[in-house]
């Protein structure tokens, strides 16, 4: 199996990984934006690529 | 414009072999640290938290920072991962400064813990089926009488369908054999048009059966016209479906 | 389908808009004509019938598609 490309690892990541929650948290600004965007952006992807 | 400063958190581990781990060329963190408390460690950069600003703004491309960054959480947790059980922290994720990351680890210490025994000895393959384009079959429209005309679109839709039917077995034929091997299995999203994503934990020992497993079924489901797109390894992103709170 | 970009030739765009309405209509047609057909419910002459006509609609389709395509300008329909 090869490198992974941006797309397999947007799709990874994007919205994996456990989530921290609670005061030591610095709240970024528009980075759940990014989770969504993203997240329809793939479909998007995927869909011209048919 | 310059924000606060802060820790990015990339992953908790134990941080046993750390003087191990090859730290990889990164494109915009820097050098990453470890912070250890109770047994576990938080993997970490300092960051400036401007940096994550114009995120939501940039078109997502291959050289722009969004693609930086998250390259670069792939690259940290991968390399701590080559060398010991690994629970990545979701994208994104800023801590205030060390004492809050020495409070996220002690409060999240069993759990964490817990976690990091089921998945050591573990690695996190994809792989993902969708409904193949449907070969177009033209009916001729010369020769043929009405009669027979109508019988033949008649055949081709019920060939379509019985193909997709026939892809959609096949995609659980190889979902069931592959969840056979693995320690666990997901399901992730599901978009039209998708018969199988899904990403399994499979034990080193069964990796190779796993991938003869996946080679072999997916083949067969190509051979149905489905395309198989598999991926890996990976470290278990798709396993960490834990929230760590931790009361102020 | 890729979302293609409607160009600034628009004719060609609401062209293409009046073929995929048709086309809907079409698979439609067709699909009503195969259940009636499964069902019983049409003579052998019927069935000869409407064969025929989707036939002559799928001919006038393939020349509106060639008409589209090689002379997007001329969409008047």
């Amino acid at each position: 199996m090869t490198e992974n490309t941006l797309v397999d690892l947007l799709d990874r990541i994007v919205d994996s990984g456990a989530v921290v929650t609670g005061d030591v948290i610095i709240t970024l600004a528009g980075i759940d934006l990014i989770r969504l965007d993203l997240r329809l952006l793939l479909v998007g992807i995927d869909e011209s690529l048919r | 414009m310059s924000g606060e400063r802060g820790l990015c958190a990339y992953a908790i581990t134990r941080g046993t072999r750390w003087d191990l781990v090859g730290l990889p060329e990164l494109r915009a963190a820097g050098p990453p640290e470890l912070i250890r408390h109770d047994g576990l460690a938080l993997v970490v950069t300092e960051v400036d938290t401007a940096l994550f600003g114009g995120l939501d703004a940039e078109e997502p491309a291959e050289d722009g920072l969004l693609a930086k960054l998250v390259r670069d959480h792939d690259a940290i947790v991968r390399a701590v991962f080559e060398h010991e059980p690994v629970l990545p922290l979701r994208f994104g994720t800023v801590v205030a400064d060390e004492p809050a990351a020495r409070r996220l680890l002690s409060s999240s210490c069993d759990e964490v813990t817990r976690w990091l025994d089921r998945v050591a000895g573990h690695r996190e393959w994809g792989v993902r089926v969708d409904h193949g384009a449907q070969p177009v079959e033209e009916t001729p429209l010369t020769g043929l009488s009405g009669a027979d005309y109508l019988r033949r679109r008649r055949q081709s839709r019920l060939d379509g369908r019985q193909l997709k039917d026939h892809q959609a077995e096949a995609a659980q034929a190889l979902h069931s054999a592959l969840a056979g091997l693995a320690t666990d299995a997901v399901h992730r999203t599901q978009r039209p048009q998708t018969l199988l994503d899904a990403a399994y934990l499979v034990q080193e020992a069964n990796e190779d059966a796993f991938r003869r497993a996946a080679a072999e079924l997916g083949e067969e489901a190509r051979g149905r016209g489905a395309t198989v797109h598999a991926t890996g390894p990976w470290p278990p992103y798709s396993f960490t479906r834990l929230e760590l709170g931790v009361a102020g | 389908m890729t979302g293609a970009r409607v160009p600034a030739d628009a004719g060609k765009g609401l062209g293409r808009i009046v073929l995929a309405v048709l086309e809907i209509l079409e698979e439609l047609l067709e699909r009503q004509a195969i259940r009636r057909m499964d069902a019983g419910s049409l003579t052998e002459d019927e069935i000869e019938r409407l064969g025929q006509a989707l036939i002559a609609l799928r001919r006038q389709f393939a020349e509106l598609r060639a008409v589209l395509e090689v002379h997007p300008e001329r969409t008047e329909l």
